[in-house]
């Protein structure tokens, strides 16, 4: 028995280390072509190896245009748009999951309908709404247009829908509220997803792209994407600087990515509930 | 699972607390979903029955739009490309998830690292993605994954520059940078299944097959349906990946709907041509979405 | 979970006061008329470009102190359709750069104002501008915009390549035959270099089209006219270079940027390109390289000739601040800090000082650029057939190129089955 164990760990292991160059030889590219010089980077661009290591890279990139301000826009967008992603989301899912009410089934479908519609076609009916705003060139327009899309909903209502219903039953039982059931019992157990959902939502608004295009025009309001696009613009593309700048806009998010990841450890508890 | 919910008040006139309980919750969402999601894809529905140049006025065209893309030769191709993007690469990423997201949720060494390892594609955005793989696809003896093929033996591959190769490219760096995205999703639906129940299965002397056909499948069907219906819903509207790749070529090889109607639309002045499209897409989304619903039977929804 | 809840709605009360500060500071703009003007200025750039519109705002201003310039910069990439999206949203920017291929399209669809009054109106001198670059400007006879990077698209040979390969340099006046027998010549040298790349683009496929006398268009341009014997020649002499290995396989798909790292790594011996081209190209230590015009044949002047524009929006509130920029912008001020930055080639035809403002003193490579962009601009140039519609025509014409240098088709063919749908996308345009 330990033999056909000791075998299948090793395939598991083998199996680990292919996906881990599938992986990452992509990414290593990534972080060697931000180290090589102008020239490498044109004469040797396939190379794995930098002879000429420019750290200077960085600092030239990042001073060329302002990326600290950059970073401080998406961070602030982002931030807000996970919150109010977070919040809004759930307790709609909840309702959603949960709770009867008439036109139920069809107002949620009609969420999912906005998901199958391509962004590029609303792309100039959100600009002139946001001009009737008047956020234009405001923050707020990348903010407002990121929380209310149906992803998270949908996602949370999924998830709810999977939390056994005894818990729920069990605590009506115990004579808790709907506020009560939600905040005491569905979302702790939701705590995986909403991690997700976190997640997905921070990825989504980091990497925002079409909105920010066309909302943003002044340099102050710049998001990191913008900022990307800006270092590719033209033909004498300094392709160096531009990985270097692409390290710096997503190692934040590993790190947050790193940080969450012990809310994957957890699962559902249920002892108590059944002998 | 029971199907069947309590009701929790008796019928009394007037509004049951539950719909006001779920209006209270449904607010602040449907308020911000209404204004900001709803409204412009109504507006950009309405859009598909004019011409509109951008920068002149718009002009009510009737179903005249339709009745171009009927007979447009490239809205054919590309939504044929569009539905083999899709219909090929779903299907994979999603069992290759799947089953990365068993293997990671195992207690082996260097789990966490793995996992970081097998997300960290997602992170970054499609344009940087594709900016990083067509270097290294190139089919000179200058590109990384010939030159690694070269050495197994093989001949280089015009994997970006013939009609043959180019689609099953683009599949490859989407299933590339979506492998670690989806199994994050998929485990955090395993992490909802109770342990309990894989003990008893063992109990019973169920094998590894039992367990994952009867208990894991099953209990993560909600969790799939979700990652079905948006990975289906993003990979239909594919359109950075294939740009920046490929840019739709060679001959239209790797055009897909989104780029046709953003071309369309913003570079060849006919917004209104590219709402009617858009609003094809989307019934062709639509269609397929029930339709796996239907074929699935699926609790979830 | 709530750790991170809180340590959100913390970071929540801290952020929103920062963006609520933003929001309100862009929303008070100068109405009075006391204050100063501000005019909207759209361009693209990178850093370094960004760089030396940042130059010329600040010269500007200095002198006219009364006038604020905002520029509002995007990446060349989305920067058309960003344009587009802010005239339909009626926000136009005042003084708006356009690039040769979309100019007509935004010019005969409203964007420009007409610019005649104001010329008028302040004495500006339009000889200064190349009659080629003004001619893409006017329509109907009323100017509607300033040129801008008025420049030919080069031949860039690689010296180190030739030299190599043991094989001459072209004289400028070579022709389509010599092109194709130096590509040979490169395929037997053994050198493992190629000929020739460059992407898919009508323009790059233009030289050897208007060599055999034929064009995109007739001279009305109402009539397509890429199916004539002589054009399909021109094209399918570029598909047999491909077919015969002559050009490297990926160029199919390939993107601008590739086609200089193919170029300073010694893979192709030569390449179409621009002015930035040569910028970039120079950057790599060791490169070797000459800017040329393009073969030509029957026809001596074969070297595409093309303009970018500066207009003016028909909806601007400020005209008067506007084309008082826009004549700093493209008049000697403006062309000198350009030509200082190497960023454009001097085109004005008043400034004798402006070629040795490029040089500075500089004898790198290219070596003959000024006699070869003079040389162009007398005699080699052709200027393109810009109409309404031009967008969609160049990027439906790219994947039949493909086709016919894949050998799916032969040129013949393939521009006898489409001729009906460029000429629907010309009619519809043109009503």
């Amino acid at each position: 028995m330990t033999k056909n164990k000791k075998s299948s760990r090793v395939m598991m292991y083998c199996v680990l280390g292919i996906l881990f160059l599938y992986f990452f030889i992509p990414f290593w590219w990534m972080v060697i072509t931000s180290f090589k010089s102008y020239t490498e980077v044109y004469t040797k661009p396939y190379a794995l190896y930098s002879k000429s290591f420019n750290w200077q890279n960085y600092p030239i990139v990042l001073q060329s245009l302002p990326f600290m301000t950059y970073l401080l826009n998406t961070v602030k967008v982002s931030l807000m748009v996970c919150l109010g992603t977070l919040i809004t989301s759930s307790m709609a899912a909840y309702a959603f999951a949960r709770l009867h009410f008439p036109g139920r089934d069809k107002i949620f479908f009609l969420y999912l309908a906005t998901l199958m519609i391509p962004r590029q076609t609303v792309l100039i009916p959100n600009f002139i709404l946001f001009r009737n705003l008047g956020l234009l060139d405001n923050l707020w327009s990348l903010i407002l247009s990121g929380i209310f899309t149906a992803y998270g909903t949908f996602l949370l209502r999924q998830f709810f829908l999977t939390i056994p219903q005894e818990l729920e039953e069990a605590a009506i039982i115990d004579g808790l509220g709907y506020k009560d059931r939600f905040l005491k019992i569905i979302l702790p157990l939701a705590k995986p997803a909403l991690t997700t959902l976190l997640i997905i939502t921070l990825l989504g608004i980091w990497n925002e792209y079409l909105n920010a295009l066309v909302f943003i025009q002044s340099d102050d309001k710049r998001t990191l994407t913008l900022g990307l696009a800006l270092l590719r613009s033209d033909l004498d593309i300094q392709w160096n600087q531009v990985m270097a700048a692409t390290m710096f806009s997503i190692s934040p998010i590993v790190i947050v990515y790193l940080s969450a990841q012990k809310y994957f450890v957890e699962g559902i508890a249920l002892s108590g509930l059944k002998g | 699972m029971s199907q069947k919910t309590y009701q929790i008040s008796n019928r009394t006139k007037g509004l049951k607390p539950e719909y006001i309980a779920a209006m209270l919750f449904l607010l602040p969402n449907i308020i911000g979903f209404a204004i900001f999601t709803l409204w412009p894809m109504i507006y950009s529905l309405l859009l598909g029955f004019m011409d509109w140049g951008l920068i002149n006025q718009a002009s009510f065209v009737g179903v005249a739009n339709y009745q171009e893309i009927l007979h447009d030769s490239i809205f054919w191709i590309s939504l044929k490309n569009t539905v083999l993007y899709s219909f090929v690469k779903v299907p994979i990423n999603l069992i290759l998830s799947l089953l990365l997201a068993i293997l990671l949720n195992k207690k082996i060494h260097g789990r966490n690292f793995f996992r970081t390892i097998s997300f960290l594609p997602s992170v970054c955005s499609s344009v940087s993605v594709a900016i990083i793989w067509k270097p290294l696809l190139e089919s000179t003896k200058n590109g990384l994954v010939n030159h690694f093929l070269s050495y197994l033996g093989i001949s280089a591959i015009p994997f970006l520059s013939s009609t043959l190769w180019s689609m099953p490219s683009v599949i490859g760096v989407g299933i590339w940078k979506e492998l670690g995205f989806f199994m994050i999703i998929y485990l955090a639906g395993l992490q909802g299944i109770p342990s309990m129940y894989y003990e008893a299965a063992e109990i019973d002397g169920a094998n590894a097959k039992v367990k994952f056909f009867h208990i894991t499948l099953p209990l993560i069907a909600p969790t799939t349906f979700f990652a079905f219906v948006t990975s289906l819903i993003g990979s239909f509207q594919i359109f950075d990946l294939t740009s920046v790749l490929t840019d739709g070529g060679p001959a239209n090889s790797t055009n897909t709907l989104v780029m046709y109607i953003y071309q369309n639309g913003f570079k060849w002045f006919r917004m209104g041509y590219a709402s009617a499209l858009a609003l094809i897409l989307f019934i062709i989304i639509f269609i397929v979405t029930i339709t796996q619903n239907q074929i699935s039977n699926n609790n979830a929804y | 979970m709530k750790k991170v809840l809180c340590v959100l709605s913390m970071a929540l009360l801290f952020v929103s006061g920062g963006v609520f500060a933003n929001g309100t500071s862009e929303a008070t703009s100068e109405k009075t008329d006391q204050g100063p003007i501000t005019v909207k200025y759209a361009f693209w750039g990178n850093p370094d470009a960004i760089g030396v519109e940042n130059e010329i705002i600040d010269e500007f201003e200095k002198t006219h102190p009364n006038i604020q310039i905002e520029p509002i910069v995007s990446a060349y990439e989305d920067y058309h359709e960003k344009l587009m999206t802010m005239i339909a949203g009626n926000m136009a920017p005042d003084v708006m750069r356009i690039d040769s291929y979309n100019f007509a399209d935004f010019m005969t669809r409203g964007a420009c104002q007409n610019l005649d009054q104001y010329i008028e109106k302040t004495n500006f001198d339009m000889n200064i501008y190349p009659v080629a670059a003004i001619n893409e400007a006017t329509v109907d006879g009323s100017v509607y915009a300033l040129p801008w990077a008025t420049a030919p698209l080069y031949t860039f040979l690689n010296i180190n390549a030739f030299e190599k390969a043991g094989i001459d340099l072209p004289p400028l006046d070579w022709t389509v035959d010599d092109f194709v027998k130096i590509c040979h010549e490169f395929k037997e040298s053994g050198t493992d270099c190629y000929g020739y790349s460059s992407a898919v683009f009508i323009e790059f496929f233009l030289p050897f089209i208007w060599a055999n006398g034929g064009n995109l268009l007739s001279a009305d341009k109402k009539t397509f006219t890429l199916d004539s014997d002589e054009a399909c020649k021109g094209i399918q002499t570029i598909a047999d270079l491909y077919q015969d290995g002559c050009i490297p396989k990926d160029t199919v798909s390939i993107s601008e940027d590739t086609i200089t790292r193919w170029f300073t790594n010694g893979s192709i011996a030569m390449r179409f390109g621009s002015l930035v081209d040569v910028i970039s190209t120079q950057k790599v230590e060791g490169s070797k390289f000459e800017v040329w015009t393009m073969p030509s044949g029957i026809v001596k002047n074969t070297t595409v000739y093309k303009s970018n524009e500066i207009c003016l929006s028909k909806d601007s509130q400020v005209k008067d601040a506007a084309w008082e920029f826009m004549k700093f912008l493209r008049g000697n001020e403006g062309e000198r800090l350009y030509v200082k930055a190497k960023r454009i080639s001097p085109s004005l035809l008043n400034d004798d000082t402006l070629w040795p403002l490029y040089l500075g003193g500089n004898d790198g490579y290219p070596k003959q650029i000024k006699n070869v962009t003079g040389q162009i601009a007398t005699t080699y140039g052709h200027g393109l057939s810009l109409v309404k519609g031009y967008s969609e025509l160049r990027d439906s014409l790219t994947p039949i190129f493909q086709k016919i240098m894949m050998g799916d088709m032969t040129a013949k063919e393939a521009m006898a089955q489409n001729k009906a749908k460029f000429q629907n996308i010309i009619d519809r345009n043109n009503k």
